[in-house]
């Protein structure tokens, strides 16, 4: 150790902070050391300065002082402030013991309760629209048709609902893309057994899916046909291996057939509405949300108003947004377009007013003819589907 | 009079866990209520705490105000106090975190800084109104010469002269190492040294 390492703790050694064995040690060196020595001195007499010079006096100074906490005290009562330096153990504890309660028993009440408070909502049907058809008019094949499908799709849709409450339901009410991509697949196989094998049960629900299990094949078709959110490739696919038997009505098998001579269109209205809004409700519910979009949307947005549109009961809100809005971005109104149009879509799919399916209808058609919209291809293939053959 | 300090530290010596008996029955006199109690504790002690924030903050007012503070919020809290310990590092604690909320507050500017605002001139002579609590030159220039160290010195040079606190307790305190203690302490001196050579 060199004559720097004593010297940087010369200061230490003369207040006894340093550790035994450094101490001994500076002992040692300080007795060898002139220049250490000397410090030692001058560190010293500083002391000695600062207990002569440290005092202060000013006599009347102090006496005022003191009277002014006195008046100063005399305005503030006595009150039990927390010690900060020697306070009881248990000071402040007791809101810290009330803190821990409160949490435990919310805790308790919220784990007691967890069934209630967090019901999941059982499985529904998937997007598509099951057993609503557009409002007087049916596929070719008249309404015979109608009455005969029906009891079998009541009956199947009875034992579906009881095979789906079976299963686990899924916490997230918004599926994600997958679990739609594997809904629809499941139904296609199920479709095909059914179309195959007729009389045959559904099939047993696969656990890992947490999915619905598809409607009857016949509905689904004509479903198929309404609801390009389906008709993904794994849904042509399907629509393949039905299409393949004879049983199937030959609307549906137009319905295919343009399915796969569009894929493009199909595949970006596929996209459209996989960003678009359809709550997984149940139809009227579905309904009422839609309509509720619909409504602000054409709030937002006067150029895709119609006439008919402009006597809806709008809500106050929207007048608000009216009033305040500012000028909108140009891919906010577009957004706005899309979503109006994804929305009248599924009003159309769904409802069984034939006024609101004029009117929704409309919207999209005004979309459809103008040619500076960014989705006049996306409304027309609505269009297309929507359009009885 | 200049032997006052260590009078009062020789007659007045602080036991490790006690107090003095006569110190005692004010501070069990002032939790009943007596105020007239409590303003001779304030006048027992409240020169020296000055003395401390006034090292501590460097502006005369701030120090003013930190002691009027202490003593009122320990006022306050007299009824937790434990009277077998001594009151005045209890009290002393109290303006420490006073003044260290202020310091920190203004997040640690030098002295002069602080001075100049004040419109006082370390450099010059006059140190405002605790001009007129000191007695001679010599007490005038070694406050000139504590007041104008940067402030990371002058406060582990307060705690460490005026408070007598050991390294442990500053490095606690100002939450530096104690090997940090160590240098600003040796610098801080050597800086006096050098400012009053003539007075050594």
């Amino acid at each position: 150790m060199n004559h720097e390492y004593f010297r940087d703790r010369v200061s230490a050694y003369f207040d006894k902070s340093l550790p035994p064995q450094e101490q001994l040690a500076m002992e040692q060196h300080v007795a060898d050391c002139p220049e250490c020595q000397a410090l030692l001195e001058k560190f010293s007499k500083l002391d000695q300065l600062v207990q002569q010079k440290g005092d202060l006096s000013g006599g009347d100074y102090w006496e005022q002082a003191a009277q002014r906490i006195e008046k100063r005290l005399g305005k503030q009562e006595q009150t039990n402030v927390t010690d900060i330096s020697r306070g009881r153990w248990y000071s402040g504890m007791k809101w810290k013991i009330a803190a821990v309660a409160a949490s435990a028993i919310l805790l308790i009440y919220v784990g007691y309760h967890e069934h209630e408070i967090y019901r999941p909502r059982p499985l529904e049907a998937p997007s598509l629209p099951s057993v609503s058809n557009p409002p007087t008019e049916t596929l070719s094949g008249g309404a015979s048709q109608k009455p005969a499908d029906a009891t079998k799709p009541v009956q199947k849709d009875e034992e579906l609902s009881q095979k789906r409450d079976q299963l686990q339901p899924s916490e997230n009410y918004k599926q994600s893309t997958k679990d739609r991509i594997a809904v629809k697949r499941a139904e296609n196989e199920v479709r095909a057994k059914t179309e195959t094998g007729g009389k045959q049960e559904m099939p047993a629900p696969q656990p890992s899916s947490k999915v619905a299990l598809p409607p009857p094949a016949t509905a689904a078709i004509q479903q198929s046909s309404k609801a390009p959110q389906v008709v993904s490739d794994s849904m042509v696919a399907g629509y393949k291996s039905v299409t393949e038997d004879l049983s199937m009505s030959a609307d549906a098998q137009s319905a295919v057939v343009k399915a796969k001579a569009a894929p493009q269109a199909v595949s970006m209205a596929d996209n459209a509405l996989k960003r678009g809004v359809v709550p997984d409700d149940s139809t009227a519910e579905q309904l009422g949300s839609l309509r509720k979009t619909r409504d602000s949307l054409l709030a937002l947005g006067p150029s895709t108003e119609t006439s008919t549109t402009a006597k809806l009961n709008m809500p106050s809100i929207s007048q608000g947004l009216v009033k305040g809005q500012a000028k909108p971005r140009a891919s906010r109104k577009d957004d706005r377009e899309l979503k109006l149009i994804q929305t009248c879509y599924s009003i159309a799919t769904l409802t069984k007013d034939t006024t609101e399916y004029n009117q929704v209808v409309g919207i999209i058609e005004k979309t459809a003819a103008d040619s500076s919209s960014a989705y006049q291809s996306v409304a027309a293939s609505y269009l297309s589907r929507l359009k009885r053959p | 009079m200049t032997e006052n300090f260590r009078e009062e530290k020789e007659l007045s010596p602080v036991p490790v866990n006690g107090a003095e008996p006569s110190e005692r029955k004010l501070v069990e006199a002032a939790q009943n209520g007596d105020r007239a109690a409590f303003g001779k504790l304030v006048r027992m002690h409240q020169k020296k705490l000055f003395r401390f924030i006034y090292g501590l903050v460097g502006s005369f007012d701030q120090a003013e105000d930190i002691v009027q503070e202490a003593f009122v919020r320990a006022f306050g809290a007299i009824g937790t106090f434990r009277t077998e310990y001594s009151f005045y590092p209890w009290l002393s604690t109290i303006a420490r975190n006073l003044a260290y909320t202020q310091i920190s507050r203004e997040e640690k500017k030098e002295s002069l800084e602080k001075i100049s605002e004040k419109g006082y001139d370390p450099v010059s002579t006059d140190l405002g109104p605790l001009d007129q609590m000191l007695d001679d030159e010599s007490q005038r220039r070694f406050y000139k010469a504590v007041m104008a160290m940067p402030v990371t010195y002058r406060a582990v040079f307060v705690l460490r002269h005026f408070e007598n606190m050991d390294y442990t307790e500053i490095a606690s305190y100002l939450k530096i190492p104690p090997g940090t203690v160590d240098s600003r302490l040796y610098r801080a001196r050597k800086y006096l040294m050098d400012a009053l050579k003539d007075l050594l």
